[in-house]
């Protein structure tokens, strides 16, 4: 069994970084009814999950999924056995089985009577509809995006997808290393689905750390060192706005790299003026996320570059051993010593209406009363939870 | 009283009498909430003096025993961005009320964490939602709240509990408790509070859970243990021109703490003022540490945003400031 089937989502609490989605979903399917819109679409990037947060939601509900594709939106026999049993019972709206319409961006592309079939079945139909599709903004979906709630799915970033991977790591006993890992996460853009893949095949071999960073162009190693060379040591050019093109490494990778090893090239002022370039940076980076607003990435990029090129005083000479970025990893290093904290001071925020971030703030003051017994029953904590408490101080 | 053993669930108010301070306060919230009827409320001021007590007292009083099925409670800081927050309020709100009284109540913990869109957006829902419910929204500081919802609320100044309360509340629970404190613990626990009693209890039942026999040695050794007091090991490294051991250091306050990028340069910001740096450096750092702090909130990588700042430092070790 590939990773892409074992490790399917299996219920809501199996997503991850979709809350919005599945707030939407599970809203939707509640107020079903016939005043309301009946069909949803789930629209993002390939393999952040859409399908399965449809089937997801057939689990939680435990409602049957009733799959159509393009070739049913043309058979009327089939359209009526899926619909006609449901619109039977006019008075009755029944949500004992979902209709899901995976891809239907593609279906429409390829059938133009697919699409008008199918706002047929939504305008009849009593059973909720759920569509998925990469790109519903083209102006032949106009219609159907009014008759449907339009909820998009975000893509992950690769920090999200690095804590996924290394969870199966876990799980599986597999023997692979965190830096690859790491460029797996970096290297899928986003795509769950292609991260599992990449897993699936750098797990099968027996030299994985080689074989990982042969998958992942063997090349691109030295790409980046080329071009952290040029950007720190070389004198100031015009051309230097150009220099990431030479890389298929994403921008956002790039910063990391160029954030680890400022220091190492830079000194005092020179330092300084490369993290004020990289801050600036930041905050466009920001700005594109929050307003989706893409030319943005041209400043960005030149802050990248330019910036962090025009920061030295004069040009470098000799030898630097760069560094592979090490703060993602040693956050979730980190991260995951301190993951029964998390489930603790949930536990107690659930209890006594205050917010997770107090909470947590307050958690080296409250720790002692975690430690008492009659508390820890009151909260329901595991043993392995009572175990972390007790590991704290004095006593 | 709650049979809870956590001290700040126990010792909860659970009616107006019992309320320790705020005295104008509950006198006119009381007032209101006895006519069965209330407006939207804003409760302001810091944390641990009472606010999200209060509103569940009003609720109680309002509902009986059916509140809790009449009662939302969101916290701004921990729903995930303020669609969820629609949601969740559309949810809720679609039902009508159970209770002889007309409406439900959602209280909104932290509203001030909301972006200014957010709020708009949330002024909006307040509108939608104002025949079936009733918004009880707190923030610790009101003007970062925009005027549309202040003027929509009936606006509550709750302010610190001065030495008077905090002392009430300890003799109070060391009663009931049997613990033994005396007069120097009792002022240190009051000095150590802060005048904030969720702070104030919590500090007691630590110590307490070590000893019933309270002293100012045992509430030094709670007390201590709980100051993000690294931030200033994090600048010292900085102005010493380290900045690799810098950042190493801050990556782990920010992760051992749980401490996020705006806690950090509010702690900063503070610790800042007690360096040993010439007072015109001072004042150029701490501009720098606003504009940081600005640039952090448009960003999207808090870290980022830190290490330029610790760069600003390293040159202000060396007696420069850019």
């Amino acid at each position: 069994m590939t990773f892409v089937e074992k490790y399917r989502v299996k219920s809501f609490s199996d997503v991850k970084g979709q809350d919005f989605a599945i707030e939407k979903l599970r809203f939707f399917f509640k107020s079903f009814s016939g005043d309301g819109k009946k069909a949803l679409i789930l629209y993002g990037p390939a393999g952040t999950g859409k399908t399965s947060l449809a089937h997801a939601l057939s689990k939680e509900v435990n409602a049957e999924i009733m799959e159509i594709n393009s070739s049913d939106l043309r058979n009327a026999d089939q359209i009526d056995k899926v619909v006609r049993p449901a619109s039977e019972q006019r008075s009755l709206f029944n949500t004992n089985k979902v209709i899901l319409v995976d891809e239907v961006d593609g279906i429409a592309t390829r059938d133009r009577g697919g699409l008008s079939a199918l706002l047929d079945i939504i305008k009849t139909s009593s059973v909720p509809i759920i569509m998925t599709a990469n790109d519903i903004w083209d102006k032949k979906f106009a219609q159907l995006r009014q008759v449907s709630e339009v909820v998009p799915v975000k893509q992950l970033n690769y920090k999200t997808i690095f804590y996924l991977l290394k969870d199966i790591v876990i799980k599986e006993k597999l023997n692979v290393d965190d830096e690859s890992l790491l460029r797996v996460a970096i290297k899928c853009n986003g795509d769950v689905r292609a991260g599992l893949n990449d897993l699936d095949v750098i797990k099968e071999e027996g030299e994985v750390k080689a074989l990982s960073l042969n998958l992942l162009n063997r090349d691109e190693k030295k790409d980046i060192f080329t071009i952290l060379k040029e950007v720190f040591k070389n004198r100031f050019s015009n051309d230097i706005i150009r220099i990431f093109d030479k890389t298929d490494m994403s921008l956002d990778e790039i910063l990391l790299w160029l954030e680890e090893n400022i220091p190492y090239e830079y000194k005092d002022e020179e330092l300084w003026r490369a993290f004020d370039a990289l801050s600036k940076a930041d905050v466009f980076k920001g700005r594109i996320i929050r307003r989706q607003y893409w030319r943005f990435l041209v400043y960005q990029n030149f802050f990248l570059s330019a910036g962090v090129s025009a920061a030295k005083l004069k040009p470098k000479f000799g030898f630097t051993s760069y560094k592979k970025p090490s703060r993602i990893l040693k956050t979730w290093i980190i991260n995951q010593k301190n993951a029964k904290r998390k489930s603790v001071v949930l536990k107690y925020c659930a209890f006594n209406h205050i917010s997770y971030r107090k909470a947590n703030r307050d958690f080296s003051m409250i720790v002692n009363v975690f430690k008492l017994p009659e508390v820890q029953k009151e909260l329901k904590f595991s043993p392995e939870e009572i175990k972390y408490v007790s590991s704290f101080g004095s006593s | 009283m709650s049979k809870s053993n956590i001290w700040t669930e126990k010792y909860r108010p659970s009616n107006f009498d019992e309320v320790v301070g705020q005295e104008e306060v509950v006198r006119r919230v009381k007032g209101m909430t006895d006519s069965m009827n209330i407006p939207h409320l804003l409760f302001a001021g810091p944390a641990g003096i009472g606010k999200s007590t209060l509103a569940l007292i009003v609720v109680k009083q309002l509902f009986g025993d059916t509140w809790r099925d009449n009662y939302l409670e969101l916290n701004a800081s921990d729903e995930r961005g303020i669609d969820v927050i629609r949601q969740k309020v559309k949810d809720f709100a679609r039902t009508k009320a159970l209770a002889s009284v007309p409406f439900k109540v959602i209280f909104l913990d932290e509203a001030d964490a909301l972006t200014v869109d957010a709020q708009h957006a949330l002024r909006r829902t307040m509108e939608n939602y104002s025949n079936t419910c009733r918004f009880v929204l707190s923030c610790n500081y009101s003007t970062k709240v925009i005027d549309p919802i202040q003027s929509r609320c009936a606006l509550f100044r709750f302010t610190l509990l001065d030495k008077k309360d905090v002392t009430k509340i300890i003799r109070r629970i060391a009663l009931s408790e049997g613990l033994e404190i005396d007069e120097d613990a009792l002022e240190i626990i009051a000095d150590a509070s802060e005048g904030d009693a969720r702070r104030t209890v919590n500090i007691l039942q630590s110590t307490a859970s070590i000893s019933p026999k309270i002293t100012k040695e045992l509430i030094d050794t709670v007390v201590s243990s709980a100051k993000p007091s690294d931030v200033k090991i994090v600048l010292e490294n900085a102005l010493s021109g380290d900045f690799i051991s810098a950042r190493t250091k801050l990556l782990e306050v920010m992760l051992n703490g749980g401490f996020s990028g705006q806690d950090i340069i509010k702690g900063i910001q503070r610790e800042l003022w007690n360096l040993p740096i010439e007072p015109e450096i001072k004042v150029r750092l701490t501009e720098k540490t606003g504009d940081i702090e600005f640039r952090l909130i448009e960003g999207s990588d808090p870290f980022i945003q830190l290490e330029s700042l610790l760069a600003s430092f390293v040159i202000a070790g060396k007696g420069k400031v850019m």
